[in-house]
């Protein structure tokens, strides 16, 4: 089974977590190397500007800082645990500011889709890697999909819309909308099960 | 749970996982989920997705950002952060050069206003999102609170073909109920859904009225239920806006309290 981390790596994310939990900030620091770029490229897409994308992460760390004694390793793995705390801050925090009104009024002008004009992303060469190949992985599951299934992921995943939001960027049924996000949701599950991160990894 | 409840509850879980339920759906979920194991593995494995379909388009921060985070966190930035520059030498100027020193200065002094101006609406904009969070966060908490309470017991009221369904989460100690449905669909104009705590003995006492949103989903909270009653199950009805003090229709949903356990 596929990991999320570099193959080449000594020690796990949990035990870096378990010893951030202790205190050990190089601990922390090692996650920040390995997860900062997958986190601040989703807290991008869904905030849509760099400033709110940075306090984001550095949001995420922080917790991830205070609560990593309560992170439970059956419950899933760390970057699971850490994207799902990037994105409910980030999700929060566009919804707070009601800029997702704008961005439902703003279609087809989507601030998201410019460069944050940072570079790219540089992880270590292992992790690239293996980077590059889970990636090409979940793009020709996303191709499974139908088209409009395809929007609808990239509508809820990428700019953190609700089904109502989605149902009124479209112009659907929110009946319709549900099905859709769901059964997308489950065919992807479905087919990239086995690249999942191990949870006691 | 049965099948009914379960059901419509796994088909929010790919929802609930990405964030995009109403705040409704989602405090009714996350009752749910409190106490479904097979719902959290669910979830737990949409999260899993989740991490995957975040990493397909990573972006590196700024280099500064880890230094910001060391700082966050306590750690040895800090000690860079607060170095000061040396005094100036003094010397002496003439009237032009002061004249154009205090001219800097006043301008300086201008650009510093505005730049407090800027930081202090950024400060307050943090803080308002704060609060309204933190405010999010205690009434989730007290829902959850209360209907993970020891000895809640968990009503559903279904109709002819499960449709539409609605919860009660029952606690017998304090008395207390809160209320979920879903495929409810609103009721028209003048006219609102009523409540009716069903006693074992004796006409059915009023309770909450309500109503769902478009979409048929509605939670209600905090319903008090009179002392002294043993209350038996449950019903509601449809009645004219305002409520009625007995049923004036038929229940469209009637659910009785489980045995105890």
């Amino acid at each position: 089974m596929s990991t999320l981390h570099a193959p080449t790596a000594t020690e796990t994310d949990r035990s870096l977590l378990e010893r951030a939990a202790l205190g050990n900030e190089p601990a922390l620091e090692q996650l920040y190397d390995r997860y900062s770029a997958v986190l601040y490229g989703t807290a991008y897409r869904i905030a849509g500007e760099r400033s709110d994308a940075e306090e984001i992460v550095l949001d995420t760390f922080a917790q991830a800082w205070r609560d990593a004694a309560r992170f439970r390793s059956e419950r899933g793995s760390v970057i699971a645990w850490l994207t799902m705390m990037c994105r409910s801050r980030a999700l929060d925090l566009v919804r707070a500011r009601g800029r997702r009104t704008r961005l439902v009024n703003e279609a087809g002008a989507s601030e998201s889709d410019a460069p944050p004009a940072m570079g790219t992303a540089r992880p270590g060469p292992a992790t690239e890697i293996e980077g590059s190949e889970r990636r090409a992985v979940v793009a020709e599951a996303l191709k499974g999909l139908s088209p409009p299934q395809l929007e609808a992921i990239q509508l809820a995943f990428y700019e953190g819309l609700s089904h109502s939001e989605i149902a009124e960027r479209l112009g659907e049924p929110l009946g319709t909308v549900k099905t859709r996000v769901r059964l997308a949701m489950q065919k992807l599950r479905d087919l990239l099960r086995p690249y999942y991160a191990e949870p006691s990894a | 749970m049965s099948d009914a409840v379960q059901d419509p509850m796994r088909d929010l879980a790919p929802g609930y996982a990405l964030g995009a339920l109403t705040p409704e759906e989602t405090r009714a979920f996350e009752a749910a989920l409190a106490a479904n194991p097979a719902l959290q593995k669910e979830v737990a494995e949409y999260r899993e997705l989740n991490a995957l379909l975040a990493a397909q388009d990573p972006r590196t921060p700024a280099d500064e950002l880890k230094a910001r985070l060391r700082e966050r966190i306590g750690n040895r930035a800090r000690a860079t952060s607060g170095v000061r520059a040396p005094s100036p030498v003094r010397r002496s100027f003439g009237p032009v050069a002061t004249g154009m020193a205090l001219a800097a200065m006043l301008l300086l002094s201008i650009g510093l206003s505005l730049k407090v101006r800027v930081l202090s609406d950024a400060i307050r904009t943090r803080d308002s999102l704060l609060s309204e969070r933190e405010g999010r966060l205690a009434e989730r908490e007290a829902t959850l609170n209360s209907i993970l309470e020891p000895g809640v017991q968990l009503t559903t009221l279904t109709a002819t073909g499960a449709q539409p369904v609605v919860q009660i989460f029952y606690d017998k100690v304090k008395r207390r109920l809160v209320l979920h449905a879903f495929r409810l669909m609103p009721v028209p104009a003048g006219r609102i859904y009523q409540l009716w705590l069903m006693p074992k003995k004796g006409n059915p006492i009023a309770s909450q009225t309500f109503n769902t949103e478009a979409d048929g989903h509605g939670l209600v909270t905090s319903v008090n239920v009179p002392a002294g009653e043993e209350i038996s199950g449950f019903a509601l009805t449809i009645e004219p806006a305002g409520g009625s003090p007995q049923p004036t229709t038929t229940p469209i949903l009637y659910g009785a309290i489980a045995a105890a356990q």
